[in-house]
């Protein structure tokens, strides 16, 4: 989608690779190299999808592959971080944005509803 | 783990909550370190015990503070809490679902302003950062002295003094241009529930100003405190690292000397090691 991940802690920037590229604080890059583990993704459901496997995320239209780590509704990846804004999860609101997804079958089916909640508020 | 088994965090004080909170709320339980607490409410005092084994209360800058182990002293003082023209409140007491410890590590951090504080503590245009001087003092507190960064609510660059002298907390010394001997206070007192879970009591203790309006100051560190909950509550690991489980780089000095003040005083409980 970008060229970059940006983290909303410290603004470090991560390449697709995984390395960083840019530490705000310093100016620049760290003058050692630094690498994030990097996870297939896949957009599905209205969830990216994050896995260990490789995935394939073109044409898999609903289907995302197994096994999936975590999951994060769509909309709420996002550029800038809105802290009053409270995240529907399967666990309630205002809990953890990206969360592990457990066993997927049963998982994907509770993502779903809460994803038709999503859509309908 | 056990916290009985961390002298270090099990023989101090800790808040459990401002005297008005917990009698408005007519609080009779409470946690820490894993243990029940229960609370009883007297006409001028407030006791609690766990196990049916009373423990020592007194009550200090605005909180009601108990302890399970055996402290050797009062808990922490700030005497400037007293002075008689300080605008002095408890901003919040609100439960966070990690360690403790991340949060005093979150204080100390100057680095995250711009980004997670956007146009309040810090912007994209000033990144620079001017870390400080950290020491031990006799006591054996951790101080870190003159932390500079950018302020946008103030158009200029303000200076941070950070105390620690226990594991669990932390004052902010705000640095005053016009009277530089005197400062502003922001103590960070947590609570721990548990390994993850803990209350973060906020204190605020400024010097009065014409300008000032209770309810807004409250409102605005409030809202700031939101902001370093969001990410206080999405770290992959509840507890704080103290084995390189997380990167850190030169810059972030004030977090590692926090770290390695952590593993000389053989703090674990809340920590991975
Ligand atoms: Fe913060």
């Amino acid at each position: 989608m970008g060229e970059y991940l940006e983290g909303v802690y410290h603004g470090w920037r991560f390449d697709e690779s995984g390395k960083v590229m840019q530490v705000p604080a310093l100016q620049g890059r760290p003058p050692d190299d630094i690498s994030a583990t990097v996870y297939s993704t896949a957009v599905a459901d209205g969830f990216v999808w994050a896995s260990e496997q490789e995935c394939s995320p073109s044409g898999s239209a609903g289907e995302p592959c197994y096994p999936v780590h975590f999951a994060a509704p769509f909309d709420q990846v996002r550029l800038h971080v809105d802290a009053n804004v409270n995240h529907l999860t399967p666990w309630g609101v205002d809990g953890t944005m990206v969360y592990p997804t457990g066993n997927p079958v049963q998982r994907r089916a509770e993502l779903s509803a809460i994803r038709r909640r999503l859509e309908e508020s | 783990m056990n916290a009985r088994e961390d002298a270090a965090v099990w023989n101090r004080w800790y808040p459990l909550g401002s005297p008005t909170d917990i009698r408005r709320r007519k609080a009779t339980k409470t946690w820490l370190l894993g243990h029940d607490i229960d609370l009883e409410i007297h006409k001028t005092w407030i006791s609690a015990s766990s196990d049916s084994r009373p423990l020592p209360v007194t009550e200090r800058l605005g909180y009601v503070w108990t302890s399970l182990g055996t402290p050797d002293g009062p808990p922490q003082q700030l005497l400037e809490y007293y002075e008689v023209d300080r605008l002095v409140m408890n901003i919040w007491s609100t439960p966070i679902k990690c360690s403790g410890l991340r949060i005093v590590d979150n204080v100390i951090d100057n680095a995250h302003f711009p980004f997670l504080h956007p146009n309040i503590l810090g912007d994209d245009d000033h990144l620079d950062l001017v870390p400080g001087e950290a020491s031990v003092d006799t006591a054996g507190a951790l101080w870190l002295k003159s932390q500079k960064a950018w302020l946008p609510l103030t158009n200029s660059v303000a200076e941070y003094t950070y105390r620690i002298s226990d594991p669990y907390s932390v004052v902010l010394f705000i640095h005053r241009p016009s009277t530089p001997d005197r400062y502003d206070y922001l103590g960070i007192f947590t609570q721990p529930l548990d390994e993850e879970n803990f209350v973060a009591h906020k204190l605020l203790a400024w010097i009065r100003e014409d300008w000032m309006d209770e309810r807004q100051l409250k409102a605005d560190q409030q809202s700031i405190s939101v902001q370093d909950k969001y990410v206080l509550e999405r770290h992959v690991h509840k507890k704080l690292p103290l084995n390189g489980a997380e990167t850190s780089i030169k810059v972030d000095s004030s977090s590692l000397n926090y770290r390695e003040w952590l593993r000389s005083n053989h703090v674990t409980y809340g920590a991975m090691i």
